[in-house]
């Protein structure tokens, strides 16, 4: 697999978010290895991953909750590990799982967590409440998980953060939800050009917000562009081959490959002129043709690839 | 922002502050009744004020006896509630800083100790003021240095509650821990007393159990501060 180059031609004042070189082990397990990564100010940036592909590390890394093993992540200039209360007051978070106080009502939540930021904004709390359609004296404990990711999105956002950080907030959520939930998250970026980093296993739902998408794998960053430019990239061939033949090689770039009887199915990324000529030499193909594919199915074979890649490439 | 932390703290802790609160005034109650209607008592045939400064003087006692209990209950949880129901993890992303997080925790925890002692203390100050109504000698009701000797045994309770609150996961063993620190340092101390062959009084010995019990409850509160200040990730 091979990685598309970063939009590294933005000045590092401009990044939002700079990670480099960062490497998170737990035990023997590399969750993250060598992550270089740029976000630039302003932009909405979608990680997609398969579960363990490490987003949850670099995120936990980006707000400053576990330390790198090696490398540095910085945000909005500032050295995350460092754990600063004023770069925390700049940045809206929404974890997988909430752990908010299940003892106290959603108006105390509120009430609790508002002194912590000086941008709180009484009024657009009030309509994040009312446009949420939360039930300010219910209990935390009560309410229930759409519920409990809506008023995780609401302390979020209600401090009018520079940078907002969702980690995979729709997981578990039925289809409504997510749709309203997913809703409330454009409407609030609508008024205001802030970073927007959001984790997903939904392809779906980065593909809707995402102007620039990431997809880790592995815990390596495998792509990293803007949605079109990985469908340009990333192509399948689909070839036919002789009966009772098997191809003898593959291109380079090959992310993954299936052979099923005559039917040799291959994604590369990048996808180059070169690659369907190298197909169509092997002695064992007929035809070929290049099929453009879909986020999800690149999303679907690169995960694949990384998980099988290398035991079907020894079977064929 | 200290004010938010704070009362988070003080709603968190508020049953095992409560029951500190009715088992000090039970005390209160439950020596000044003994004394009311009990004959040792009755047979000074001393004035009413005078059973009152006896009460109140034997209450402040039984106050950090049984209020010791409800210091453990408090220190014990302070750390540890909010891991057990990982609500420390909303707070490890929210903005204020371990040091606020730990003023606001100390300020409860350990504010609740110091006014169990204080006010003890200021019961048994008043008793001894009392004492020049009362019919019986003064030397019977000065046990200001016992009420000393007992708040340093609850400092112990808090500090070592404290300190393993600091680091477990849950509350049992820092409440355990904190309980039984007494019976530990006076072990410890009973122990040094006999290899090292110190002439031993009764009141010199408890003096040396109850400096001891100092000694290691605030020992427990720095090493508490020091543990948590530098454990910089909930996991």
């Amino acid at each position: 697999m091979q990685s598309v180059t970063n939009p590294a031609t933005l000045s590092k004042p401009d990044a939002a978010i700079q990670v480099s070189g960062f490497t998170k082990k737990y035990g023997k397990t590399t969750a993250v290895d060598r992550l270089d990564l740029m976000i630039p100010r302003g932009t909405v940036f979608g990680l997609l991953g398969p579960n363990g592909a490490g987003k949850t590390t670099l995120i936990r890394a980006i707000m400053g909750l576990i330390a790198p093993d090696q490398g540095t992540v910085t945000v909005l200039g500032f050295n995350a590990t460092e754990r600063l209360q004023g770069l925390k007051q700049k940045i809206g978070y929404v974890p997988e799982i909430h752990h908010i106080y299940r003892w106290m009502r959603i108006d105390e939540v509120i009430r609790f967590v508002r002194p912590f930021y000086p941008s709180w904004d009484v009024a657009l709390c009030d309509v994040l409440v009312t446009t949420l359609e939360l039930p300010t004296k219910k209990r935390v404990r009560e309410l229930s998980k759409g519920m409990l990711a809506k008023l995780g999105l609401l302390i979020a956002l209600s401090h009018k953060p520079d940078m907002l950080i969702l980690d995979e907030p729709t997981s578990g959520l039925d289809p409504l939800i997510r749709e309203e939930f997913l809703e409330s998250i454009l409407r609030a970026d609508d008024a205001e050009s802030r970073t927007v980093l959001f984790s997903s296993h939904h392809v779906d739902d980065v593909e809707r917000i995402a102007d620039v998408i990431g997809m880790m794998i592995g815990g390596s960053l495998v792509l990293n562009g803007p949605a079109d430019e990985i469908r340009q990239n990333v192509h399948r061939i689909e070839a036919v081959l002789k009966d009772g033949c098997l191809p003898s090689s593959v291109p380079v770039g090959t992310a993954w490959q299936r052979v099923n009887r005559r039917e040799w199915l291959i994604t590369v990324n990048p996808m180059t002129d070169g690659c369907l000529d190298y197909v169509l030499q092997d002695p064992a193909v007929v035809s070929a043709e290049v099929v453009p594919l879909s986020l999800e199915q690149i999303f679907k074979d690169l995960s694949r690839g990384a998980r099988n890649g290398q035991q079907e490439l020894q079977t064929c | 922002m200290l004010r938010a932390l704070i009362l988070k703290d003080l709603r968190l802790l508020r049953s095992y502050l409560l029951i500190g609160i009715i088992l000090m005034l039970s005390s209160y109650v439950m020596a000044l009744v003994i004394v009311w209607f009990t004959p040792p008592f009755d047979n000074y045939n001393a004035p009413p004020i005078a059973r009152i400064a006896i009460g109140l003087s034997g209450g402040s006692v039984l106050a950090l006896l049984l209020t010791g209990f409800a210091c453990a209950l408090v220190s014990g949880n302070v750390f540890t509630a909010e891991r057990m129901d990982r609500s420390a993890h909303f707070l490890d992303y929210l903005p204020p800083t371990r040091r606020q997080v730990l003023f606001s925790k100390s300020l409860v925890a350990v504010g609740f100790t110091l006014i169990v002692v204080l006010v003890a203390l200021s019961t048994e100050l008043l008793a001894w003021s009392l004492t020049s109504y009362a019919a019986i000698p003064e030397k019977k009701l000065n046990q200001i240095e016992t009420v000393l000797n007992f708040s340093k045994l609850v400092l112990c309770v808090t500090g070592v509650s404290w300190a393993v609150s600091s680091i477990s996961k849950s509350n049992g063993a820092p409440i355990l821990l904190g309980l039984f620190s007494p019976l530990i340092v006076l072990s410890a101390v009973k122990g040094i007393d006999y290899f090292v062959e110190l002439p031993d009084s009764l009141e010199m010995s408890f003096l040396r159990v109850s400096n001891a019990c100092l000694f290691v409850g605030v020992a427990g509160f720095a090493l508490g501060c020091f543990w948590f200040l530098n454990q910089r990730y909930e996991s």
